[in-house]
């Protein structure tokens, strides 16, 4: 079996499991990203209320919401996923030849897909309230491209940590949950203390989450310059990142 | 033409992956493909506004 051939069975497989034993199965990947989406819309948006500053629109917060939430749970459901997966799959690392970082890949793929189906319903909802569409949305599979390869440089750093010491998987789930509330993705940029926008741009998923709500929200270019910067030190990560495993693939084999 | 130019641009960098990974290189492999991954997503970024610029002013 192919290298590709075998992400791909992997990735199918890791739905299957997802919904196994459900009347409905695969169903269950459409409905969700529906109903999350229906959520931030209409509670978020109708029932409470919310308001961005500046913009009428009943459904503007809603929209905000979803630009940042959607990106956001790829993101962490790769990161987190791919720092156990060397010791979830030790007994098909131990049975077949299997390069590391392909593991890594059909964790992403299968989060790909989820945030695919999620973006196609919010396209389809965006049409039916006449949203407006910008030139600037081309940009987004490269910005969503952008961030699953920084969550791949940081979960296979993890993963490969993670073999020889349990409790970074502990610590980066403990991180994730800081890191989601220090980026302005259910709250605006605007009510944070000027200490902390100050320090924002240095966060790697701020760079990535405005400029999905700069596309969606605002309608104006993301900081292109952030994006180049946040490019060469996610290829710097990813370099490390692999640099280290090839360092250490001996030893994690052996302490699988 | 904007969206030509990235599909263009995509394809470019598709077909020299493709190329490359079929050539071998060893060991060496992925850390070129991390090197040809940052220039094309650079120039994905790079190019973009200047591109759009260029397609809004013409009539």
């Amino acid at each position: 079996m192919s290298r590709a051939s075998l992400i791909w069975e992997l990735t199918k497989r890791d739905f299957s499991e997802k919904f196994a034993g459900s009347v409905l199965g695969f169903v269950w990947s459409l409905i969700l990203p529906i109903v999350n989406l229906v959520i931030y819309m209409l509670i978020f948006g109708k029932i409470m209320g919310g308001r961005l500053p500046g913009k009428s629109d009943i459904y503007a917060y809603g929209v905000y919401v979803t630009v940042g939430l959607v990106p956001w749970m790829a993101f962490v459901g790769s990161i987190s996923r791919a720092s156990n997966i060397f010791l979830e799959k030790r007994n098909l690392i131990s049975k077949v030849s299997i390069p590391l970082p392909s593991l890594l890949v059909y964790v992403n793929l299968a989060e790909a897909i989820t945030f695919m189906i999620s973006m196609g319903f919010f396209f389809i909802f965006l049409f039916f309230t006449h949203h407006k569409f910008d030139m600037n949305m081309l940009l987004v599979p490269f910005l969503f491209y952008l961030q699953q390869l920084f969550a791949f440089g940081f979960g296979l750093l993890a993963a490969t940590l993670t073999v020889f010491l349990r409790d970074i998987k502990e610590v980066i789930t403990l991180t994730l949950q800081f890191w989601f509330w220090f980026t302005p993705i259910v709250y605006v940029r605007d009510i944070l203390p000027d200490a902390v926008k100050s320090i924002l741009p240095y966060n790697p998923a701020y760079v990535i989450i405005e400029s999905y709500q700069r596309i969606f929200v605002f309608g104006t270019d993301p900081n292109y310059q952030a994006l180049i910067v946040m490019t060469l030190c996610t290829h710097l990560l990813l370099f490390f990142s692999y640099w280290t495993l090839r360092a250490l693939e001996k030893d994690v084999r052996d302490f699988l | 033409m904007l969206l030509a130019a990235l599909l263009a641009w995509t394809l470019l960098f598709a077909a020299v992956v493709a190329l490359f990974m079929k050539r071998g290189y060893g060991r060496m492999r992925v850390y070129w493909l991390i090197f040809f991954n940052a220039v094309f997503l650079c120039g994905v970024f790079w190019f973009f506004p200047l591109l759009k610029g260029f397609h809004q002013i013409q009539p």
